[in-house]
């Protein structure tokens, strides 16, 4: 059974505007750690002039990733600093000097699965939608896969940057996607997609033709149909057991953005240098989509739109649903960072848990949200885990529908990290 | 009439209850040894867990059987030592290294960044950094003081965490709860802890920006104090060993983060 809630989508804002180019900020911090996995090696030194595109770091181990300079210029400092989610990790600053044209590599002719993966990995390629798994690993199932799934539902309120960049560069994403269904050695490629982005729906129709190796789902929207194990059930009918990976019913997920930046490295050489994400909020008069540096500050970003802030406003990363509030407006944007939200704090009251189920009823992997919530209450974290707290992808449907206004996800975030 | 009737009724109900109980406990008596009653008497009864039983029966009759060692009872401390020694037949003249508890962290201010709305644990707020300048520091949202079953943590003023000397007994609770991992437990020798009130691990420059009283890494403590009792790692000082030669006076502690409990 499919659940999930309803939401206003709040797109309609951003959804019919270009995507607007962002000047090259004055300087970009880059951590070191931006993805799932060991923290990459840095590799340039303090002092030392760098080109654009250039690699300022290395994988340490198999599932790490390669991180290139987002623009030209002097390193100007290699130190601890905190990210937007208020960890702390090692970084590079760098100050903009010079020359901005990208250091591309060789575009890779000989197109092999092996040769897909390794120019993957060394484009620094990782999972955009959020989650930020090295896409090189990814890419290299450990099981067969039949079908490759080309992830369009950006199901989030507000965010529009992968609809934008299916409107705007349909052809290189279903190319780059081409590209991934290739390296996992899939058949079938399937793109799924939700019913509200008309045009997007229009363009790749027009794009993937009568070519029959792809084929375009088109879902009903609901939230969270983007998390890839409901896309995958929505689809296939398939259900991914629990503790599992897509690759356990034959299927890899992948998003809009990184099929582009797949596209972008194989065929163009270059590296991921930038990304597509929305600005967006009900404070701001212009939403928008931008294209802007790796690294750039989310300060400078809320300057240049001259965003309104008052004291009770809440600048959060990714969606509303599942993004979190920027701890420190000081950070920089990471390659995972698919959106910048504007909006007001609103001061909940919180009351205890009436026990009304509705909670049972939205959640899409079928867990039962106020049973955790005991746990938690309890301290009783192995219960949770009995209960399934490690299958709560945190979409935030409970917390969303709760008439009492328990901060659900938020606990079973802190329940994991317990565990 | 009925009230009698009916004390009559219950009274031999009640009787023949008690026979059946009387017969039962002496036909299915399980044999404790006698040891582990006295043991029990002696310990806290606190069921704290820090010996790593899951409660103090538990402990003592892994003690009766000789199979755990006298000197686990954290809360009961030299005493219950003893006092267990002398049920064990066993010698207690060996010295009983006594720990407390310290709190890494003791600022004068927090510097923020942003307003913390979520809900008010430590564990919440640590998932996003708190709003917190330092990422490092503590929250002060008392996830300590809740775990502590002495009541020897207490937030003051600014809702920074005390901890009472007397009272705390390193059973280790609060090492556990502090999502930052703060808390340490620390020997005590002449009835005193010299501890370094930072957890902060990004360089001193940084540190600077976020923190009055952080520790920067200047390693004066490792030149001024004796020999191996501090240590600088990954910019940030700590004590190594415990030695009644420090004096934190003499330090000149740029900071003035090194502090001592007693």
């Amino acid at each position: 059974m499919l659940r999930g809630i309803k939401i206003h989508s709040y797109k309609e804002s951003t959804r019919h505007e270009k995507i607007e180019g962002l000047p090259f900020p004055e300087k970009v911090t880059l951590y070191a750690s931006q993805h799932i996995g060991a923290h990459s090696r840095i590799i340039v030194k303090k002092n030392e002039q760098v080109r654009r595109g250039q690699a300022v770091a290395q994988p340490q181990g198999r599932c790490s990733s390669y991180l290139h300079a987002s623009i030209g210029g002097k390193v100007q400092d290699i130190t601890v600093l905190p990210r937007p989610d208020g960890l702390v990790c090692e970084a590079v600053v760098i100050a903009r000097e010079g020359d901005q044209a990208i250091q591309l590599m060789e575009p890779v002719k000989d197109i092999t699965p092996e040769s897909i993966r390794s120019r993957v990995s060394e484009a620094g390629i990782v999972g955009m939608g959020g989650a930020g798994f090295p896409a090189s690993v990814k890419l290299d199932p450990p099981k067969p896969v039949q079908t490759a799934f080309l992830n369009a539902c950006e199901c989030e309120p507000y965010l529009t940057a992968d609809e934008r960049l299916l409107i705007e560069d349909a052809k290189k994403v279903v190319e780059g996607f081409r590209l991934v269904k290739k390296a996992v050695g899939a058949e079938k490629g399937i793109i799924g997609i939700e019913d509200d982005k008309k045009h997007a729906i229009g363009v790749l129709r027009q794009v993937t033709g009568s070519s029959g190796d792809i084929e375009l789902s088109v879902l009903p929207k609901v939230y969270p149909q983007g998390y890839e194990k409901m896309l995958i059930t929505a689809v296939t009918g398939k259900e991914v057991p629990s503790g599992g990976l897509p690759h356990d019913v034959g299927v890899s997920v992948h998003n809009v953005g990184t099929c582009l930046a797949v596209y972008e490295a194989v065929n163009e050489g270059k590296p991921l240098i930038e990304r597509v994400l929305t600005l967006a909020g009900p404070q701001l008069i212009d939403s928008v989509n931008i294209r802007v540096s790796i690294g750039t500050g989310i300060r400078e970003i809320i300057d240049y739109y001259q965003v309104i802030r008052t004291a009770s406003s809440r600048i959060l990363i990714g969606g509303p649903m599942m993004g979190f509030a920027v701890d420190d407006i000081d950070s920089a944007v990471m390659k995972t960072t698919s959106g910048i939200l504007v909006d007001n704090a609103g001061k909940t009251v919180e009351h205890p848990c009436s026990g009304c189920g509705k909670c049972v009823d939205v959640c899409p992997m079928g867990l039962v949200p106020q049973r955790l919530n005991r746990f938690y209450d309890g301290k009783d974290y192995a219960g949770m885990k009995s209960e399934g707290l490690l299958d709560c992808m945190e979409c935030g449907c409970c917390a969303y529908i709760c008439p009492c206004g328990v901060p659900l996800t938020y606990k079973f975030k802190a329940g994991k990290r317990k565990l | 009439m009925t009230v009698i009737q009916s004390i009559i009724v219950f009274g031999s109900i009640g009787l023949v209850a008690g026979i059946i109980l009387v017969i039962a406990y002496s036909k299915l008596k399980v044999e404790e040894d006698p040891k582990v009653e006295k043991i029990l008497e002696s310990l806290p009864g606190l069921n704290c867990g820090s010996c790593g039983c899951a409660s103090c029966h538990e402990y003592a009759v892994l003690l009766a059987k000789g199979e755990a060692g006298i000197d686990l009872c954290r809360p009961g401390g030299p005493e219950v030592r003893k006092k267990l020694a002398f049920i064990m037949n066993m010698d207690s003249s060996e010295e009983c290294a006594v720990f407390k508890a310290v709190i890494r962290c003791r600022t004068q201010e927090r510097k923020c960044t942003a307003d913390y709305t979520g809900p008010r644990t430590c564990a919440a707020a640590h998932l996003t950094g708190g709003g917190m300048a330092c990422k490092y520091g503590c929250l002060g949202y008392g996830d300590c003081v809740e775990a502590c079953p002495f009541g020897a943590i207490s937030l003051d003023k600014d809702n920074f965490p005390v901890i009472n000397f007397s009272l705390c007994t390193a059973c280790g609770l609060c090492v556990r709860s502090c999502p930052r991992n703060l808390i340490t437990l620390e020997r005590v020798i002449d009835g005193r802890v010299v501890y370094v009130g930072c957890s902060n691990r990004q360089p001193g420059k940084e540190t600077r920006k976020v923190c009055v009283s952080g520790c920067i890494a200047c390693r004066i403590c490792e030149k001024k104090a004796p020999e191996g009792t501090f240590q600088v790692k990954d910019n940030l000082s700590g004590v190594i060993r415990q030695d009644p030669g420090i004096k934190i006076d003499e330090i000149k502690c740029p900071t003035k983060c090194i502090y001592e409990m007693s």
